[in-house]
């Protein structure tokens, strides 16, 4: 029922989702990921590039150079609409996972 | 601060990715990075340890390459330039050999792909190699076969023929006479065998119709001489002459194999050889027998048909060739031969007066003839081939050109020289090896037509095939073409600043596309065909004139054949003339027959029956006059008039001329014209006995007929006598048979009536005269369609050169015909312009041409019939056909610049 990509997913996911409110750059979603996990998720540069690079190659984030005045230039993803589609799909289908799986731990005895 | 961007680049290789996606994914990796030291600089780092700690983010470069090839898939490049940029990133050929040869396949691959994205350019290249090359490896096929190789004798090197020459007569290969071929077998010692031979006809009866076989009688070392055994039974011998065995016979394989069925039990059995029992003792392999045409061998010896000749020192009849003895060269033997001589002059006085020796190699003997033709079409092929080799290096250069901003680019991001050059060398030999398999293909296609299609003397024509040699030359010639003009362009390109083919195609021009190369190799085309044409235009206006020529007898109503009466069943001269006389009675009685005769000869072949002679009365001349011989014939009495010839002066033969009277002669115009240019020769008395016989035979002059061109129309008209049949009776005649109407119906019936005169007779050389003169005209026909198939061949390619040249100009200079336009030129200005340029081209290579032309015309003097070789009419249309080519050629680039849109090119 749940695809064995799934934790492969749940990694899209988490970038997705950071994606959400804003657009961020590579570095930055990188600490973003490990700060909010209290550094129990982390992703290395090999890790997190090629997926940031996937994803955008499937259309669900776009890149885009930002000059500001005062900053180095660096690119910049947001989700796009397609992405965030997708987005909502895994949030849905991650929940399910989530609550199946509580299921099965909670009812171990019944 | 490290410069990121220059380390992840140095680290990171992304070879399949395009070169823009590459650059973005580097500069972002860098920032990142970067972003990396700067949070390890602001947390309390050293820059050392943050610099340290950047870097461990990525540990393994190639990985994350991978990685990142994968993911990004929709920024891979088309596969081809995937392959090629790994290509590019591999190490150079100092990494070694092998590796360069492990990528040939692929590079290889890589170009044929390159080359099948232009199939029109790739199609106009292969098509032109492969017709120089075709071209090429057939005509040297045959010269290969016919002149070079040796022939297949074991002793093929040492074999030379000994001709007599005489510098005072201008005779420079003459034959000789039994006793002096005797007084030089005994005493030459720089040979180690000598053989005579006399050619002949066999007459073989027996088995099936009567058969004339072309043969010769040899002297016992004959088959000594060349050194191949027999291949069934054995060849005739020295112990045979010696004993006197005279019905011996070898065979040729042909007949072997076509007569008696290539049945090895022939050996030993007994047939009728004219008219005498004869025993087949050998058959000689195929080899040996093609080189001549000569298919049976008797001895010679006193006891058969030539004993009288044998015994004449004066007559000259037979062919001499020596074998040297090993380690002699013809140098000393010819010194030995020249001594022998003088001791024969001096021993028999008078009678070798001004006599020498000749040494030829018997292959020279054998292949002289074909030498003019066969070295003329060589010259003509190699010139299509430099042709070819100009054209295709038009077109690679322009190739080149069209790719310049590629190139530029590859430069400008950092591709070696190296790498640039040897895709061009791959694609070039990739074409050169695709136009030597076309062109070997149309070589075998070629040979097999040239050899259909060659003339009858064309010696040798079962050993040409395509040789080891010639496909080596044919692949070489190929590659060595494609390569050099391969390289050449790339060179060039080299040279030149890379940056300032990007600043051109920003300005949106096209670049020079290698004009002046390109405007040479035209030239230089034009100049080739020029040569071409000319020669093929003396050989087609000599071919004409050779048809138009009035030969001096009749050309359309003649049948006529050889017959050969056998000495054993005509021993007599009487029987013989009885018998000619009976045929032309019964041959006149055909219904549809006009006229019917005999002659001893038809055509004249290049040594015929001569005679030196004396005019009655006339001054004995100083000593060292040339003497040219005079040609002799016989004729039967109603001859002339059934060959056509008229009778100018005097009267023809009569049934008065008969053994008793006194010995008369009719001479032709060029007879008179030299022994009696003032006097009428009627009544005039020659003898051929010289001026110290005591008691000289005389022969009467009692008619004068026209003049014919009986010896071929490349040579002067020959004196000639002809003698009455009447009063003669050679055995051998040609029976001349002119009819009413077409002479093909009548065939049957004049066959009829030989054989109800004579069934064991066999015919040969049937043939109408219209046969005969094509004949007489096939090589002559056979080299002037090669040569003009050829010439058209360069006036093509000449014309695409030019084609290439202006087209390619014609868009390059769109902006500036735009200008003109815009500023007011009229499009005819422009149409002049262009076509004015394309006609300079043609105008420099012709005047390079002609000084070319006029040096082959010159070198095929010989070959000329009725014009001469500066034939104005030649050259004045060989220069209208070529300018009017190139006028064709640039008109239609021409007439494009014309239509440019002034709007449309400037806005651009």
């Amino acid at each position: 029922m749940f695809s064995p990509e799934l934790k492969k997913g749940s990694t899209e996911m988490l970038v997705l989702s950071l994606l959400e409110a804003r657009a961020r750059h590579g570095y930055e979603i990188g600490k973003l990921i490990e700060s909010r996990s209290q550094g129990r998720i982390t992703f290395a540069l090999p890790t997190l590039y090629p997926l940031l690079l996937k994803l955008e190659n499937r259309g669900w984030i776009k890149g885009r150079w930002v000059e500001k005045p005062g900053q180095r230039d660096r690119c910049f993803y947001r989700l796009t609409p397609e992405g965030r589609k997708i987005l909502a799909q895994q949030r849905d289908t991650w929940r399910a996972f989530v609550a199946a799986v509580d299921d099965v731990l909670s009812g171990s005895d019944a | 601060m490290r410069d990121w961007q220059a380390y992840v680049r140095s680290r990171l290789s992304l070879p399949d990715l395009t070169p823009e996606r590459e650059a973005r994914i580097v500069r972002e990796l860098a920032a990142q990075v970067e972003d990396c030291y700067r949070d390890g600089v602001a947390r309390g780092l050293s820059e050392p340890e943050a610099d340290a700690f950047a870097r461990a983010q990525v540990r393994d470069w190639p990985r994350l390459a991978r990685d990142v090839q994968r993911a990004d898939r929709a920024h891979l490049q088309p596969r081809l330039e995937r392959v090629a940029n790994r290509l590019d990133a591999a190490p150079g050929p100092s990494a070694g050999v092998f590796q360069m040869l492990a990528q040939v396949p692929l590079t290889i691959r890589i170009a044929v792909r390159s080359l099948l994205h232009t199939p029109g350019f790739t199609a106009v290249v292969v098509l032109t190699l492969a017709i120089g090359i075709g071209a090429t490896t057939a005509i040297f096929s045959v010269v290969n076969a016919v002149l070079l190789n040796p022939l297949p004798y074991p002793t093929a090197d040492r074999l030379q023929m000994i001709w007599v020459t005489n510098p005072r007569q201008e005779i420079d290969k003459d034959v000789t006479s039994y006793p002096t071929f005797l007084d030089w077998q005994r005493q030459a010692t720089t040979f180690q065998a000598m053989a005579a031979e006399t050619g002949t006809n066999f007459t073989l009866t027996g088995s099936g119709e009567p058969k004339l076989v072309p043969g010769a009688y040899v002297t016992g070392r004959y088959f000594d001489l060349f050194g191949t055994p027999a291949l069934h039974g054995r060849t005739l011998q020295e112990s045979d002459a010696a004993a006197g065995r005279d019905r011996l016979l070898v065979l040729g394989y042909g007949l072997w194999r076509d007569h008696f069925g290539g049945d090895p039990a022939v050996i030993g059995r007994t047939f009728a050889v004219n008219a005498q029992p004869f025993e087949i003792v050998g058959v000689m392999p195929e080899r040996f027998s093609e080189i001549t045409t000569t298919q049976a061998w008797a001895l010679l010896l006193p006891s058969g048909p030539f004993a009288g000749l044998m015994q004449s020192r004066s007559t000259k009849w037979l062919e001499v060739t020596g074998v040297l003895q090993d380690g002699i060269s013809p140098q000393s033997a010819h010194r030995e031969m020249t001594t022998i001589m003088a001791r024969l002059a001096e021993e028999y006085s008078g009678r070798y007066d001004g006599e020498g020796i000749l040494l030829e190699p018997l292959k020279d003997t054998i292949t002289g003839d074909a030498r003019p033709t066969l070295l003329l079409l060589a010259g003509v092929v190699i010139t299509v081939l430099l042709i070819v080799c100009a054209n295709v290096a038009g077109l690679l250069v322009a190739r080149l050109s069209s790719r310049r901003h590629e190139m530029a680019v590859r430069v400008a991001i950092g591709a070696g020289r190296g790498h640039l050059i040897r895709p061009l060398l791959i694609e070039s030999a990739v074409l050169g090896a695709a136009g030597a398999a076309a062109g070997l293909a149309l070589a075998a296609w070629g040979l097999r037509a040239l050899v259909a299609f060659r003339p009858a003397n064309l010696p040798r024509v079962d050993e040409i095939q395509m040789s080891v040699e010639t496909l080596a030359f044919a692949v070489v010639t190929g590659l060595i073409a494609a390569l050099a003009f391969g390289l050449l362009p790339a060179i060039g390109l080299l040279r030149r600043d890379p940056a300032a083919g990007l600043r051109d195609e920003a300005r949106g021009s096209i670049g020079s596309g290698g004009g002046s190369v390109r405007r040479a190799l035209v030239v230089a085309e034009i100049a080739l065909a020029c040569v071409l044409v000319t020669a093929a235009g003396l050989l087609v206006r000599s071919f004409g004139a050779m048809q138009s020529d009035d030969p001096g007898f009749e050309r359309e109503r003649l049948y006529t054949m050889r017959l050969t009466l056998p000495g054993a069943r005509y021993p007599e001269a009487q029987q013989r003339r009885a018998f000619f006389d009976t045929l032309t009675e019964r041959i006149e009685a055909i219904p549809g027959v006009e006229r019917a005769g005999v002659l001893s000869s038809l055509m004249l072949g290049r040594r015929t029956n001569s005679a030196s002679l004396r005019i009655e009365g006339a001054a004995q001349p100083p000593p060292g006059t040339p003497n040219e011989p005079v040609t002799m014939d016989v004729a039967s009495r109603s001859a002339f008039e059934a060959f056509g010839v008229p009778l100018t002066r005097g009267r023809l033969f009569s049934s008065g001329d008969t053994p008793e009277s006194r010995p008369v002669a009719i001479v032709n115009e060029a007879f008179v014209r030299r022994f009696s240019p003032d006097q009428d020769p009627i009544g005039k008395r020659v003898t051929f006995d010289g001026f110290n016989a005591a008691e000289p035979a005389w022969v009467t002059i009692v008619g004068v007929v026209a003049d014919t061109r009986r010896s071929g129309f490349e040579t002067p008209v020959r004196d000639e006598m002809y003698f009455p049949l009447s009063q003669g009776g050679p055995s051998s005649m040609m029976v001349v048979v002119r009819t009413h109407g077409a002479p093909e119906p009548i065939v049957a019936l004049v066959r009829q009536a030989v054989s109800s005169l004579d069934p064991l007779l066999a015919i040969a050389q049937p043939r109408t005269i219209q046969q005969v003169v094509a004949g007489g005209m096939a090589e002559e026909r056979f080299r002037m369609t090669l040569v003009a198939g050829f010439a058209a061949t360069a006036m093509l390619l000449a014309a695409l050169g030019v084609y290439g040249v202006m087209a390619f100009a014609t868009t390059q200079r769109r902006r500036e015909f735009g200008v003109r336009l815009a500023l007011g030129d009229t499009p005819r200005g422009v149409l002049l312009t262009v076509m004015r340029d394309g006609l300079l081209l043609a105008g420099v290579g012709l005047v390079v041409g002609l000084a070319a032309a006029i040096a082959a015309a010159r070198a095929m003097r010989q070959m000329l019939f009725g014009i001469s070789p500066f034939d104005p009419v030649t050259f004045g249309l060989m220069a209208a056909a070529l300018l009017a080519v190139a006028a064709l050629a640039s008109f239609m680039p021409a007439r494009r610049a014309m239509k440019v849109d002034p709007m449309v090119t400037l806005s651009r």
